[in-house]
């Protein structure tokens, strides 16, 4: 393991070399740093070429200048020793680097999540409903986001998602048309999810409608969108709900005390949920983390002494329960910060430029949903775009495992559906997702560059689109080298991730 | 099964409208305790806050130095933080004074002398007096008076000792011998040894010298001062730089550039209206009152902020959802129709100072090149002037500017724009009624004349710019028909600038900036061999003319200088301007201050000391 | 509800092919049965096709189409430039895709751009289809150095920024259509030289493949005749996921301004310029984008179908379908009426791994 391990570290190093000669080269002849100089009529316009090509160091060719480059960025290994080299507007590379990674990291972080578990989500229920209308559906309108340019979603997004839902959120009353048109949508999308026979479709579409009607024209009348808000009865709702749903698929109904377990952190979140309103009103980042692994440990707590004879299964289940009750919790005190914050947004609260309001002033809850609200839109247009590859991967990755022996093999035995889904169908889909997710991080990190075009966010991509349009060849390096590295060592854990998926994967030195 | 799920999913619907029933007091019982925390925070400013679109993203608290020379650099440092004794009124373009900051006064006129005087009280942001110094300082940069050419004599060649970057022009304070300081050290003389026209603007605001002082190791700005007078006779014919001089033009040519907001607060002093208060790195500057402030240009908001957005769709799209409050796209006739549609929003359009015109070579041994026909001036004359018969100047101007301003009308001068009370008299007897509309036979009759078939015209332009584009289109068509062969010389927009002058092309369509005020562009682009003259045009008349106009006072002296350049022009075809780029910029309601369009560089940045906002 | 059609037609479709199947059909005729099985791809299909002859024949290649504007031309523009098609009566008008800025027929560059766009797709698809088969085909066959060689040269290309090269095209002006094509062609072949080495690794360890070496075969007829033919589907799928990217890279090079150089355009190209006219002039920002969606999606459905088609598993359809009977007596009643005498054991039975290579040898024999 350690020698295949070094071996695969070595070569990806040697690809590193490869690739970053090889950009160097393309950098080079894909502009001319001194070309502004050239045209222009500057008395002083000799001594300035003289000190850019000083700075970059133009007057040695290009393949002998990489080596110079390469010395500096060698050092890299030593922290603080980093040397890029400067963009011609004398700011060391690794500066811009310093506030371009972060700001990427936010836009895709989690557009990747988002992306992966709903891509998951639906590539699984289309293989399960293969050749359904849903199935069709989904297909179909995954594949029409994939086919839309970026920026053409971007554009769309922005008037539909920010202008005009802002605008609605001045009066919001849904109209009768509108309150129509949801029913009608909830009423198809609901039917064409749980299929079967006519006669069930129409049942189902019937309820769907009537429901989601039902809850637009409360929501519009009770003026939820102006004052949102979960209030205990939700929270202990959908805590129920939770519990139920994840009991059913890590541990099965029968197992009553994975159940129970489950519940009592339900009942635990919601005390909490009260007893906790000072700190929450106080609080920072971390103080959120560490009521996360506070819920967690609780959850585990109340499974191991509830456990029973299968313990694990029920620590599992009430932990995971209780992460997401705490983060419902969150999720209504958030919603409390809201009318707040909508005041201080002059009413319009989500936004369409950069990652958050310049000179916000506010608590954690305020500067929480600022971020959420100039965010929600980039990430949902990149989690448009990459939606279509996850779905298609995991669903035939789906339907290829589903044809396996061992499938066959557990039917054949009297599992549940739910069990052959959930313990034996599922678990090994994933594996081969794990290399195309493992890719696509690497790749996501190199800034999504017509995103943040549109959303004047400044991260990776723009760094490396401006460098390229004014024909700065080191923040092209830079942002280049990080990907690259980047994308090398995500396919490296991609492989280490599937041999230990995949016992039939064996790493050999 | 079945009816297990059909039953599953009633449940489900049904537990969602009980769900429905109990979450109706949530509202309720969210919003006192909501109010627990509002109070906290909701004192913040936001109410007197203006926040500006802008393209391009701040990179230095000196604009003045040739890298730093970006519009937005100049726009958030000159007027806002930089008291001076006058500034450019933009909408007027003219010069106004600030006596609460200081005076100046012309002491003589032959030789002209300028008397500086700065006003006692007049501090920078951390309360240290603007004095002489600073003017000195100011001076030294503006003057290029330490630069020298070298051993060889010539400036424009490696050996050149440089001091400052300095973007600007350095040719009418060069006419400058090293001014005379008062005893008190608040007034600065300046004598110059030629009139010259543009005196009143030559002079810029500069950096606080006793910060340049500091960085470069001297001990105060009286060193600072000697340096420069020691300096003074020796720098402009020495062969190596003088490291002391150095280490002061090094810090001021870098030491101001950063993306973030500096840790040491005298990197970006004020000394006017506003100080900067925070930089998010390439994505905002914050504005705030410089308290410190004692002049009469007082400030009425309490913040501006400026924020980077380089797609003009995403500017639009959020001056529309009220993220920003003043937008200044580039004008198209989408852009035009799509503000005008907002509601709330007051659109203010005007022209630029900015002319697209096509130009034809006179030196490239093309088709309009004399040399080409044994130097037989009068042949090529007829086929520039046939050639310039075929523009469809009005056409273009119907598919470029008229969609955004209805009453455009084509440009009919190279050197006033309508809104100059010059324009009309000079344009009724320039020569441009000749090219007043398409003439095709006309042209061919020309072109026959001249004994030339089918010349060969290759056209460069700048193809990124729909404007320059759609202009090349129509034209190409147009000029085909009277038997030109036109060939597309399409240039990206990183290009096609190094191209202009190296006679690869026969006619360019491109835009010329004028600076609005001074008479020093015209002799850059009609001289012989002037800065901007590209096509290699060269008419000893024009030259001495040009000559005349640049040591004139008098602006009515001026004009008419210029006025008799225009009417040489057109009967030499130098080419063709074909209308006045329309500018626009859009302001939210709620703003004040901001009627006029700004055709400067400086936008509607000029006046942020009248800028209201209300609630 | 229309989702109900295509299960029966599927449904049909596959049991009829259930017979044949005994019969002993080439793969090549298999293949085609299940992808004129899929409505989907049948439907993108012929709308690609249309498209594509639309493209070409209205305002010609290098010929005068049978539209009667060039997208050069500059006519006068009429009513404001606004598309003249009219539904009802159907009528074209003179300009019915409307005008751009100086009056070029919109309908006009929309062709031309739909031209220059599928070019670039083509020559994407062509090139790097080629190399990639060629590189993962020589890396999986032969193994050893070379295949060391090979990947890593693979995994150097992989991490180059396909905007780079954009940039390159875009600085030098000289540089046309097709360079950006070839370019782009040239490095977009990595996903698929990897997924051809993995099925070259898988199928040369295969016992048709022992069988024909022992038989005297030469490296080149087995690769050609015998290994190529059964990785023919993971080439085609991914060309077409490949061609279908290759769009939207245009699409967003141009947004950047890199892409296809004016005065000549693309779709991709025609949106990113009149993306300020989205909300004054809507036409010349939908009509191109229509024909990006239009292309795009076609080609996905395409894909996907030959997806299917190539997948010999295919029958598991015919597996959840006999799974579902007891919840569902319709779907019963049709598999039971279209399967008579069918034992239920058999149709059950899962595509195994050795299902798989009946398959492959069948089509073995086909391919001789």
């Amino acid at each position: 393991m350690a020698s295949y391990l070094l071996r695969r570290l070595g070569v990806s190093l040697l690809i590193l070399l490869g690739a970053s000669f090889l950009v160097y080269m393309l950098v080079s002849v894909s502009g001319d740093p001194l070309m502004e100089y050239r045209a222009s009529n500057k008395p002083n316009k000799e001594q300035l070429m003289q000190a850019r090509i000083a700075l970059l160091h133009l007057n040695i060719p290009a393949p002998a200048r990489y080596f110079i480059w390469l010395s500096g960025a060698v050092k890299c290994v030593v922290p603080g020793k980093c040397d890029l080299g400067k963009a011609i507007s004398g700011q060391p590379v690794t500066a811009a680097l310093a506030s371009a990674i972060p700001s990427t990291l936010q836009l895709v972080t989690a557009a990747i999540l988002l992306a992966i578990i709903i891509g998951i989500a639906i590539g699984i229920v289309t293989a399960l409903r293969q050749y359904s209308g849903f199935d069709y559906t989904v297909t179909f309108v995954t594949f029409l986001f994939f086919s839309l340019p970026s920026f053409w979603v971007a554009v769309l997004l922005k008037e539909f998602g920010a202008i005009r839902f802002n605008t609605f959120l001045g009066h919001p009353t849904i109209g009768l048309t509108a309150l129509l048109v949801i029913a009608l949508l909830s009423g198809v999308v609901w039917a064409l999810i749980i299929g079967g026979t006519w006669k069930r479709r129409g049942v189902t579409f019937v309820i769907a409608a009537a429901a989601a009607a039902a809850v637009t024209e409360y929501l519009s009348v009770s003026k939820w969108f102006l004052y949102p808000g979960l209030g205990v009865v939700l929270i202990v709702v959908f805590g129920v709900a939770i519990a139920v749903g994840v009991t059913v698929l890590l541990a099965g109904l029968q197992h009553r005390r994975a159940l129970y377990a489950s519940l009592i952190t339900v009942a635990l979140g919601v005390i909490a949920m009260y007893a906790l309103r000072p700190v929450l009103n106080q609080a920072s980042f971390w103080t959120i983390v560490l009521l996360g692994l506070a819920a967690i440990a609780a959850g585990l707590v109340v499974g191991w002494l509830l456990g029973g004879y299968d313990r694990g299964q029920s620590m599992k289940a009430a932990a995971l329960t209780s992460f997401l009750v705490a983060a419902l919790v969150l999720l209504d005190r958030f919603m409390i910060s809201w009318p707040q914050y909508v005041n201080l947004a002059n009413g319009r609260p989500i936004g369409t430029i950069g990652a958050a309001t310049p000179n916000l002033q506010g608590d954690f809850w305020i500067t929480g949903l600022d971020k959420f609200s100039h965010l929600v839109l980039p990430t949902t247009a990149l989690l448009l775009i990459s939606l279509a590859s996850y779905t298609r991967y995991s669903r035939a990755s789906m339907l290829e495992v589903m044809g396996q022996d061992y499938v066959r093999t557990a039917r054949a035995k009297g599992l549940s559906e739910r069990v052959v889904v959930t313990r034996h169908a599922f678990r090994n889909a994933l594996i081969p997702l794990a290399t195309v997710v493992a890719f696509d991080i690497g790749q996501l990190l190199g800034g999504a560059v017509i995103t943040e075009n549109v959303f004047s966010i400044k991260g990776m991509g723009q760094l490396f689109i401006q460098g390229l349009q004014r024909q700065d060849p080191n923040p092209v390096m830079g942002t280049f080298l990080v990907v690259a590295i980047s994308a090398v060592s995500f396919n490296l854990i991609a492989d280490l991730a599937y041999s230990a998926l995949d016992p039939r994967v064996r790493v050999t030195a | 099964m079945k009816i297990r799920r059909i039953s599953a999913a009633a449940a489900f619907v049904a537990v969602g409208a009980v769900v429905l029933a109990a979450c109706s007091n949530a509202p309720g019982n969210t919003t006192p305790s909501a109010s627990g925390t509002s109070g906290a925070t909701a004192g913040t400013a936001i109410g007197g806050t203006i926040r500006v679109a802008e393209t391009n993203a701040f990179t230095t608290f000196n604009p003045l130095t040739s890298s730093g020379n970006t519009d937005i650099n100049n726009k958030v440092v000159e007027y806002p933080t930089r008291a001076w004794f006058n500034y450019v009124e933009g909408p007027t373009l003219k010069i106004v004074k600030d006596p609460s900051f200081g005076t100046y006064q012309v002491l003589s006129k032959d030789p002209l002398t300028v008397k500086y005087t700065v006003n006692k009280g007049v501090t920078w942001s951390d309360g240290v007096q603007v004095d002489a110094s600073d003017l000195l300082l100011a001076w030294a940069v503006d003057s290029g008076h330490y630069n020298s050419p070298g051993a060889d004599g010539k400036s424009g060649t490696k050996d050149d000792v440089n001091y400052f970057d300095y973007a600007g022009d350095t040719t009418t304070l060069g006419l400058t011998s090293f001014p005379e300081i008062s005893a008190d050290n608040m007034s600065m003389t300046l004598t110059y040894s030629k009139p010259a026209a543009d005196w009143e603007i030559a002079l810029q605001a500069d950096e606080p010298a006793h910060v340049v002082a500091k960085h470069a190791g001297l001990a105060d700005t009286q060193a600072l001062d000697d340096l420069f007078k020691k300096l003074a006779d020796t720098a402009p014919k020495a062969t190596a730089p003088d490291p002391e001089l150095k280490k002061v033009a090094d810090f001021w040519n870098k030491g101001f550039d950063t993306t973030t907001l500096p840790s040491d607060p005298s990197l970006y002093l004020s000394s006017g209206p506003f100080v900067v208060s925070d930089i998010q790195e390439n994505q905002s500057v914050t504005l705030i009152p410089n308290p410190k402030y004692t002049g009469d240009l007082k400030p009425h908001v309490s913040q501006i902020v400026m924020r980077t957005i380089p797609d003009a769709t995403a500017a639009i799209q959020a001056l529309q959802n009220g993220e920003v409050d003043v937008v200044a796209p580039q004008s198209t006739a989408d852009t035009m129709t799509a503000l005008k549609a907002l509601s709330g929003i007051k659109v203010i359009t005007g022209d630029q100072l900015a002319f697209d015109h096509i130009d034809l070579t006179f030196n490239n041994k093309g088709p309009f090149d004399p040399a080409t026909y044994g130097g037989d001036a009068a042949k090529a004359l007829k086929v520039r002037q046939a050639f310039l018969k075929t523009i469809p100047r009005q056409q273009i101007l119907d598919a470029v500017v008229t969609p955004q301003n209805p009453n455009a009308k084509v440009l009919n001068s190279q050197i006033f724009v309508p809104a100059q009370a010059a324009y009309a008299p000079d344009v009724a007897n320039n020569g441009s009624a000749a090219y007043a509309s398409v003439d095709i036979p006309g042209a061919k009759q020309l072109l026959q004349e001249a004994g030339v078939t089918s010349p060969t015209v290759r056209i460069m332009y700048n193809v990124d710019n729909p404007n320059r584009l759609n202009a090349y289109t129509l034209i190409a068509e147009s000029a085909s028909k009277a038997g030109f062969k036109v060939v597309d010389d399409a240039q990206p927009k990183d290009k096609w600038g190094g191209i202009l002058g190296d006679g690869s092309y026969d006619a360019s369509i491109f835009g010329w900036v004028q600076p609005g005020v001074g008479v020093s562009g015209t002799p850059q682009l009609y001289k012989t061999n002037g800065g901007g003259n590209y096509n290699g045009y060269s008419n000893p008349q024009v030259d001495q003319l040009c000559d005349q106009l640049t040591v004139e006072l008098d602006p009515a002296k001026q004009t008419q200088l210029q006025t008799q350049i225009d009417s040489l022009l057109f009967p030499d075809a130098y080419g063709l301007p074909l209308f006045q780029s329309p500018g626009v910029v859009a302001v939210s309601d709620k703003v004040g201050g901001m009627d006029q369009y700004n055709s400067t560089q400086s936008g509607v940045w000029w006046n942020t000391w009248e800028w209201t906002i209300s609630q | 509800m229309s989702s109900q059609q295509p299960d029966r037609l599927t449904d049909t479709l596959d049991s009829r092919e259930v017979p044949e199947d005994v019969k002993g059909l080439s793969q090549g005729a298999l293949v085609r049965k299940r992808f004129l099985g899929h409505t989907g791809a049948i439907v993108s299909l012929v709308l690609l096709a249309l498209v594509v002859i639309l493209a070409i024949t209205s305002v010609g290649v290098g010929f005068h189409g049978w539209w009667k504007y060039n997208w050069r031309q500059t006519p006068d523009i009429v009513n404001g430039g606004h598309p003249t098609l009219k539904l009802f009566p159907p009528s074209l008008g003179d300009h019915p895709f409307g005008q751009d800025t100086v009056g070029r027929d919109y309908f006009a560059m929309t062709m031309r751009g739909a031209q220059i766009s599928l070019l670039v797709t083509v020559m994407v698809g062509v090139i790097s289809g080629f190399v990639g088969v060629v590189i993962g085909a020589l890396s999986g066959f032969f193994r050893g150095w070379l295949e060391s060689v090979l990947m890593r040269f693979t995994d150097i290309v992989i991490i180059i920024p396909l905007l780079l090269l954009g940039g390159v095209v875009a600085y030098n002006s000289k540089a046309n259509v097709f360079v950006l094509g070839g370019l782009l062609g040239l490095t977009a072949w990595t996903g698929m030289a990897r997924l051809v080495r993995g099925d070259f690794l898988s199928l040369r360890e295969r016992e048709f493949v022992d069988a024909a070496r022992l038989a005297g075969a030469s490296n080149g007829r087995i690769i050609f005749k015998h290994i190529l033919p059964n990785a023919i589907g993971v080439i085609t799928v991914n060309t077409t996921l490949l061609m279908s990217s290759a769009i939207l890279l245009e699409t967003s090079l141009s947004y950047l301004g890199m892409g296809v150089r004016p005065p000549d355009t693309s779709l991709g190209r025609l949106i990113s310029d009149n993306q300020a006219a989205f909300s004054t002039r809507p036409w010349l920002f939908w009509w191109p984008g229509l024909f990006i969606v239009i292309i795009c999606l076609c080609i996905n459905f395409v894909g996907d179908g030959l997806r299917d088609a190539f997948d010999p598993r295919q029958k598991k359809l015919v597996l959840k379908r006999v799974k579902e009977p007891d919840h569902d007596p319709l779907l019963e009643a049709t598999q039971a009426s279209a399967l008579p005498g069918m034992p239920l054991s058999e149709i059950v039975a899962p595509p195994t791994a050795a299902g798989g290579s009946t398959t492959t040898i069948d089509l073995d024999e086909g391919g001789r």
